[in-house]
């Protein structure tokens, strides 16, 4: 993968391989953020639709306010997130793809590869050690491919995060 | 802090509540106070994730932004805002759409 920026946003050249898992990507958070949280695992939506916080303060009586409104935030990105995968799939299928993900997007794109490396670490139930094991010497399974892909995603995000700021420091 | 399906695209929504008309009911029982929001230690987003969202939720600058998540990430919270209600309200769903873990406190 390789991150360049363009006129008002960036270029992301990403391979085959890349553009596969980001594609597969993007098709399961659009199915997960179409379901209502109590439709989610309960380790998903405590990730995600966690309100615990707000309950004490005295929201109890809006529970389900807070919860709809947060899943409405989630559900709305799903029609930018149609239009990427139109994009890579506009490239043939296993080729490398070119995807110039304009300003107005970005942090759009920030916040579902964030939910991804979120929904992966609940899934797989990722705990703070976990984070830092040394790869190579964790056992072969869930855990260690989820987090391959939380460090996968984590560095995509860096790189975007890099590259946007170097205009506004 | 961490330190370093085909054919979905014609799926109905799942209906979400009128919010609203709930916003609306439930604002008008409230009485004015204030309120802080506080962000909390997780594993799972970066230091230079939460920066970044600091600048553009908060608008805070990068020293700024740098602080809170330190703090976050030394003392396992930062108390980012202190606002009116509605406001820290906007701030508490707008961090959280980014995934954050945030919580929002009565200063009473």
């Amino acid at each position: 993968m390789q991150l360049s920026k363009i006129k008002n946003g960036f270029r992301l050249l990403l391979s085959g391989m890349e553009r596969m898992v980001l594609e597969e990507i993007l098709k399961s958070l659009s199915l997960l953020y179409l379901k209502a949280p109590d439709e989610l695992d309960e380790r998903i939506r405590r990730q995600w639709y966690d309100i615990e916080g707000l309950l004490v303060s005295g929201y109890e009586h809006e529970r389900e306010y807070w919860l709809g409104h947060l899943q409405s935030m989630r559900s709305e990105r799903i029609g930018l997130i149609s239009a990427w995968i139109g994009i890579m799939e506009k490239f043939p299928p296993g080729s490398p793809a070119v995807w110039d993900v304009p300003e107005d997007q970005v942090e759009s794109l920030l916040m579902v590869f964030n939910d991804h490396r979120l929904y992966l670490a609940a899934w797989a139930d990722i705990q703070e050690e976990d984070m830092h094991m040394e790869f190579t010497k964790l056992p072969e399974g869930p855990k260690k491919e989820s987090l391959l892909m939380i460090h996968f995603m984590e560095a995509v995000q860096e790189w975007i995060i890099r590259a946007i700021s170097e205009d506004e420091d | 802090m961490k330190t370093s399906a085909q054919g979905f695209y014609t799926q109905a929504a799942t209906a979400v509540p009128d919010v609203k008309e709930r916003k609306k009911e439930s604002t008008q029982k409230q009485p004015a106070r204030g309120w802080i929001v506080v962000v909390w230690n997780d594993h799972i987003n970066t230091m230079s994730f939460v920066v970044h969202v600091f600048r553009k939720v908060l608008g805070f600058n990068t020293s700024k932004a740098r602080i809170h998540m330190m703090e976050v990430h030394v003392q396992g919270k930062s108390c980012v805002a202190k606002e009116n209600r509605e406001k820290a309200e906007l701030y508490w769903e707008q961090l959280k759409g980014y995934g954050l873990r945030v919580t929002l406190e009565s200063t009473d």
